[in-house]
């Protein structure tokens, strides 16, 4: 039996690309468009892993940084070290791996929406939604920041902040992604802001790895 | 313009990214022969500080960490730890 998975988040305009993977329709491009993008990752897979030890796991061979706050991003997989005993793992890019099996990863693909800003006024954008200070010279991409953005707690990662083209994701709850989606477009209506496909990523491109 | 109080994780945020989690009052007293009044009176009875007192913090909109810091009740501000500042 296919198992049929939807996200939360449905734009107001149709996909001019669409690919089914693993029981989800995955938007790959809304048309031929300059950024900035916003784009629904929701589909992408992501563990919770708890441990008082940490330092003892692999998750798919990777090394957790050590750090509350830093990121690593390695074949596809990016690590985000948030306290003492929790890190999250996010699947971007490649072939969905085998989850692990260990008791202390606990998947979160279905209870957490993932959703990218990426392009030139990306960080105009994130301005507009959060008071975290994104733009701060302290910060040393990619790098793992926890509040709020429209008041929703979210573990927002500043992936890549090059002039023309950064990347910011944030996860929150499932609950909160309509409501968000349409709060984010609207606030960067006047910046240009409009629905993107996971080809709109250019880290993606660059990895030469496909979704 | 609100308050700021300093996670150990996040650094300097909004309070309103907090929740208060009352004053440092140490461990609970020993079970064994605990008296009624003796356990009410360390649940209940908070000293309620007017100046610098040590208390629970946690960041629930960020890093979902429980912290101690200083705070000087009459202006609601954070300050540095007494020993720091004499």
């Amino acid at each position: 039996m296919d198992i049929r998975r939807i996200s939360p988040i449905k734009f107001n305009i149709n996909p001019t690309q669409v690919e089914k993977r693993d029981g989800w329709n995955v938007a790959l491009s809304y048309g031929p468009h300059s950024g900035p993008f916003l784009i629904d990752l929701s589909h992408r897979p992501k563990w919770d892993l708890q441990n008082s030890n940490l330092p003892r796991f692999r998750p798919f061979g990777l090394i957790i940084p050590e750090n509350p706050g830093q990121c690593t991003f390695s074949e596809g997989i990016l690590i985000n070290r948030m306290n003492r005993t929790q890190c999250q793992i996010w699947h971007l890019a490649g072939k969905k791996p085998r989850a692990p099996r260990s008791s202390s990863y606990t998947e979160i693909t279905d209870g957490q929406c993932l959703l990218a800003v990426t392009g030139p006024s990306a960080l105009d954008v994130m301005e507009r939604i959060t008071n975290l200070d994104l733009a701060s010279p302290a910060l040393s991409p990619p790098c793992l920041i926890q509040g709020p953005v429209l008041h929703i707690p979210c573990q927002v990662v500043l992936f890549s902040r090059p002039t023309a083209q950064t990347t910011i994701l944030f996860s929150f709850s499932r609950g909160y992604g309509q409501t968000m989606a349409d709060a984010i477009l609207h606030s960067g209506k006047d910046l240009g802001l409009r629905p993107g496909g996971e080809e709109d990523l250019d880290f993606l491109g660059a990895l030469n790895i496909d979704g | 313009m609100s308050y700021t109080i300093t996670c150990p994780i996040c650094g300097k945020r909004d309070l309103y990214e907090f929740r208060f989690g009352n004053e440092e009052r140490g461990p609970y007293p020993n079970q064994k022969g605990l008296t009624p009044r003796a356990y009410s009176e360390a649940v209940q009875m908070h000293e309620a500080v007017g100046g610098i007192q040590k208390e629970w913090w946690y960041h629930r909109d960020g890093c979902g960490v429980w912290f101690t810091t200083w705070r000087d009740t009459l202006t609601g501000r954070e300050v540095l730890q007494p020993e720091e500042t004499s």
